[in-house]
């Protein structure tokens, strides 16, 4: 994949409305994330990848577990929202249409509700 | 009263039981349900990008539904009522951004052109604040004459429910509404460390595993605690919950039904014809009775 090497935290900022540059680095969206230990990278160093415009946070396979919980959000001492700014990541994907899943390939498809599938394709497919 | 209603997919689909619960209980505290005539998908998950408005479209158009059928039954409040924490969710974060906003505003008519103008005087509301703000818990504790004494509940708020602040019915960090409504109706609330976290929401579709581990996570402590039942607001909590208990029954030992709130309540008011056959035999099968 070729990027246009703009800077990243500026493209988050102009997806998201966020500032990274906020960051303490405290850590606590991590200590509260859910899934942190499922995550290659953590949230808070997602946050600073950002900050110092290191495009492999985009490739990362963390981003795609965060399940949009909010508890970062709501914790975080500086008020970003960590949430939309993980968004931002992946929106960058899937708006160049490097979808996360396939709907059609989901495992549990028999048995998911609705709601589970609409909520998949909408924050893992452009 | 009359309260105008959006459902929502999985309340029509899989989570019959919820819709069903809910509306009778509001019928016995005099509130009628009216749904909506026309009604769209809201969009599940709240848009969190400030810089695309297509997430707006969904939740605003059913929001101009609202504002048509208020008038046309002339419904004298503003109110609009869901069941579903996503529904609950994503309909009021539409409605709080085009409030806000009047570019939001802008490129949503730009859009919609053929609708009538949205005049964001619609108020959505969830089941819980419509038991807690309008019925009022003296008067749902009035009605009780099935208490569920013996009943440990274990209450699951999930996310959507509580985040973000600004859009949740209750202290995101130390909710209490779940628990007022269970006392209320007799029964005790366990207090465990997962209420208020996340079920693993949509990941179920990526990594399965990783939510069922999750589930097992929540369902040891709930159980751990002494709970003998969960009980939720959210469609998607309570799949997770119960399918996730399944997966990991034989490391549970021991696996908790799942109920939504209304469901506790159409119980103790008298009212067991508004629970599913099935589900009422479970729920008597814990209470003994």
């Amino acid at each position: 994949m070729i990027w246009l090497r703009e800077d990243l935290a500026r493209k988050v900022y102009d997806i998201s409305g966020e500032s990274v540059e906020l960051c303490i680095l405290c850590g606590r969206c991590t200590a509260v994330c859910p899934f942190a230990d499922r995550m290659d990278i953590k949230p808070h160093q997602i946050v600073h990848m950002i900050r110092v415009g290191d495009w492999s946070v985009v490739d990362s396979e963390a981003i795609w577990y965060c399940v949009s919980c909010l508890a970062c959000t709501q914790r975080c001492p500086r008020e970003i929202n960590v949430t939309a700014v993980i968004e931002a990541i992946r929106l960058i994907n899937l708006r160049a249409r490097r979808d996360a899943i396939e709907l059609r390939g989901v495992k549990e498809l028999g048995v998911l509700p609705t709601i589970a599938l609409v909520g998949a394709g909408r924050k893992y497919t452009g | 009263m009359r309260l105008l209603y959006y459902p929502g997919c999985t309340v029509k689909t899989t989570a019959r039981a919820y819709e069903r619960a809910a509306i009778g209980v509001l019928k016995e505290f005099g509130i009628e349900v009216v749904e909506l005539e026309n009604w769209v998908c809201c969009g599940v998950y709240p848009g969190l990008s400030k810089d695309s408005y297509h997430h707006l479209v969904a939740p605003i158009r059913n929001l101009i539904y609202a504002q048509e059928e208020k008038g046309k039954l002339r419904i004298d409040n503003n109110y609009l009522l869901t069941v579903c924490s996503m529904c609950f969710n994503t309909l009021k974060s539409a409605n709080e951004r085009y409030r806000e906003s009047e570019e939001a505003r802008r490129r949503v008519f730009y859009f919609m052109d053929t609708e009538p103008y949205y005049e964001a005087e619609i108020r959505v509301i969830h089941f819980m604040e419509a038991i807690r703000d309008i019925v009022g818990l003296p008067n749902l504790r009035k009605r009780v004459i099935f208490p569920l004494s013996g009943l440990k509940v274990a209450p699951f708020y999930g996310c959507y429910l509580l985040r973000p602040q600004n859009i949740g019915i209750d202290d995101p960090e130390n909710p209490r509404i779940m628990e007022d409504i269970i006392k209320s109706i007799g029964a005790e609330a366990v207090d465990y460390p997962y209420r208020n976290q996340c079920c693993g929401g949509y990941l179920v579709t990526k990594d399965p595993d990783a939510v069922w581990d999750r589930i097992y996570r929540i369902a040891m402590a709930a159980i751990n605690r002494g709970a003998n039942i969960f009980v939720t607001t959210c469609p998607l909590c309570a799949f997770n919950l119960e399918e996730g208990q399944k997966r990991r029954r034989e490391k549970l030992g021991n696996v908790l039904p799942v109920f939504y709130e209304p469901e506790l309540i159409a119980y103790a008011i008298g009212r067991r014809d508004y629970l599913e056959d099935e589900r009422l035999r479970v729920l008597r099968n814990i209470l003994g009775r």
